[in-house]
């Protein structure tokens, strides 16, 4: 099976099933509209029709804090790698956050490896979910092409009239859906109702910068001297927040 | 031997040796790693040469100046504890009116013995190796200092803005709901208590070193606040600017 509904009715349930077998993750409201990624229960605890968390998920690959090395200076300063992990589910990553940890990804798994990452990426299963409309007026996926699924996650969520579309994309994903006992078999109804949704994203998400996706990396190479970065420069606060929030940044 | 610290007070509210005081957890095993021979709120022992002294506290009189430098010449390092003794802290406010017209202010003409002078940092008068900020102190921050410095090294304040660790904390903005915060130009090291708690930075812990104001007062301005607006919020606790004298 690489390809799953199930109903609307039957999502919280989902989620208590997950919560049940452990640690799952998902946006949460803060106010002032804000959200962030943070442990959760049920489905009631979260807004799945959030923008962008304060942080991205990448938070869960790479801790602020993590214990990397112990060692005992009495015993003659044996020391012992350490890679805290847990088992984990993201719920509800929209496809900029999936693209953003699929970045990271690559650059990690590159030599020389970041053992810590590669491991702990392993425990995180990750569900996501596909965007319909806009969250907000910021957002730059289109221009990117990230407001459509390009893999990256176990599950994957569409949302249809009265249900989900389910896309299995690994055997982990495969696992769940079979050990919950919520999901069936996809109808034509339902292929035609994914098709009609991606039809009408067509048409709401144009790219948001008029120019062409090919020709990014050379604008960024001919524009390295302009006067723009002077402007935008002139705006920082030298904060340091931009690497912080920033999906793919480390 | 165990290292010998002692703990001074100057003119302050005494709110960061309170701090200290109040680990309670760690105390115990603090006192394992180090001999406290002077710390006036829990002992009236007095110490000779000290390894370390935190004073706090801003100095306020000749009497003030004198005692300071008479530490100074016992201990090996000096450390400042907490924003009065740091920066001036909110004891700066006062530098408004001239000493004659506080004194007045505040005891009238009757006791015209009184010798005040404006309150000024440690560093106005002696060598300062190191400091503690805030109002009060972080009582972990305090904990990791102590720390370094027991086993020989110089501690380091972290470089970055409280905006930074606002951030990490995933705290809502401020400006979010419209309240000016002083988290972009604040060192960081706090971990965004003020912040965490529903409150704003109101910037206890002095500036980092680089503080970029023009782009920040640009953003108060758009927010609606006028220059003088943005002075007063400076005022709290970044006043001084006066450091050796």
């Amino acid at each position: 099976m690489t390809q799953a509904l199930i109903a609307k009715t039957k999502l919280a349930d989902l989620v208590s099933f997950l919560a049940s077998c452990g640690k799952v993750v998902g946006p949460v409201p803060l106010g002032h509209g804000q959200f962030k990624f943070a442990e959760v229960s049920s489905l009631a605890e979260m807004a799945l029709d959030y923008i962008p968390t304060i942080l991205p998920p990448k938070k869960y690959f790479m801790p602020q804090y993590e214990t990397l090395l112990r060692y005992d200076g009495a015993d003659g300063q044996q020391m012992q790698a350490v890679v805290e992990v847990e088992e984990l589910v993201l719920f509800g990553v929209h496809t900029c956050d999936l693209a953003g940890i699929q970045c990271l990804n690559v650059v990690f798994s590159d030599r020389p490896r970041d053992l810590h990452y590669m491991i702990r990426k392993n425990h995180i299963t990750l569900i996501g979910l596909e965007c319909s409309d806009y969250c907000d007026g910021f957002a730059s996926c289109a221009m990117l092409r990230n407001h459509l699924p390009k893999g990256g996650y176990d599950l994957f969520f569409s949302e249809l009239s009265d249900g989900y579309f389910v896309d299995i994309k690994t055997h982990k994903g495969e696992q769940l859906v079979e050990e919950s006992g919520l999901f069936e078999p996809v109808s034509d109804a339902a292929r035609e109702q994914l098709q009609e949704l991606r039809r009408s994203k067509k048409q709401i998400f144009r790219s948001e910068v008029p120019i062409r996706y090919q020709d990014i990396p050379r604008l960024f190479d001919e524009t390295f001297d302009s006067d723009v970065w002077t402007r935008i420069g002139e705006k920082c606060l030298s904060c340091g927040n931009c690497t912080n929030v920033c999906p793919t940044c480390y | 031997m165990k290292p010998k610290v002692g703990f001074f007070d100057f003119t302050g509210c005494e709110g960061c040796q309170l701090t200290v005081l109040n680990l309670e957890r760690e105390l115990l095993d603090l006192v394992e790693l180090m001999e406290i021979v002077e710390f006036r709120e829990i002992s009236s022992d007095q110490g000779e040469a000290l390894d370390i002294a935190f004073v706090e506290g801003s100095i306020c009189s000749s009497a003030e100046i004198r005692r300071l430098k008479a530490i100074r010449a016992r201990s090996r390092q000096l450390f400042a504890l907490g924003a009065c003794a740091d920066t001036t802290g909110i004891n700066a406010l006062c530098t408004d009116r001239t000493s004659e017209q506080l004194v007045g202010e505040v005891y009238g003409t009757a006791v015209g013995h009184l010798r005040y002078r404006h309150p000024r940092p440690l560093e106005a008068f002696v060598k300062v190796d190191g400091r503690v900020p805030g109002c009060p102190i972080d009582g972990r921050e305090f904990l990791a200092i102590l720390q370094s410095l027991l086993i020989d090294r110089m501690p380091e304040l972290p470089t970055y803005a409280v905006c930074a660790e606002c951030k990490l904390l995933e705290l809502p903005c401020t400006f979010e709901r419209g309240v000016v915060c002083l988290g972009p130009l604040t060192r960081a090291g706090c971990d965004a208590h003020c912040i965490a708690e529903g409150d704003r930075c109101r910037g206890c812990r002095g500036q980092v070193d680089a503080p970029r104001s023009g782009p920040y007062y640009r953003i108060l301005e758009e927010h609606g606040l006028s220059e003088e607006d943005i002075l007063n919020e400076l005022r709290i606790f970044n006043l001084s600017g006066e450091k050796r004298g």
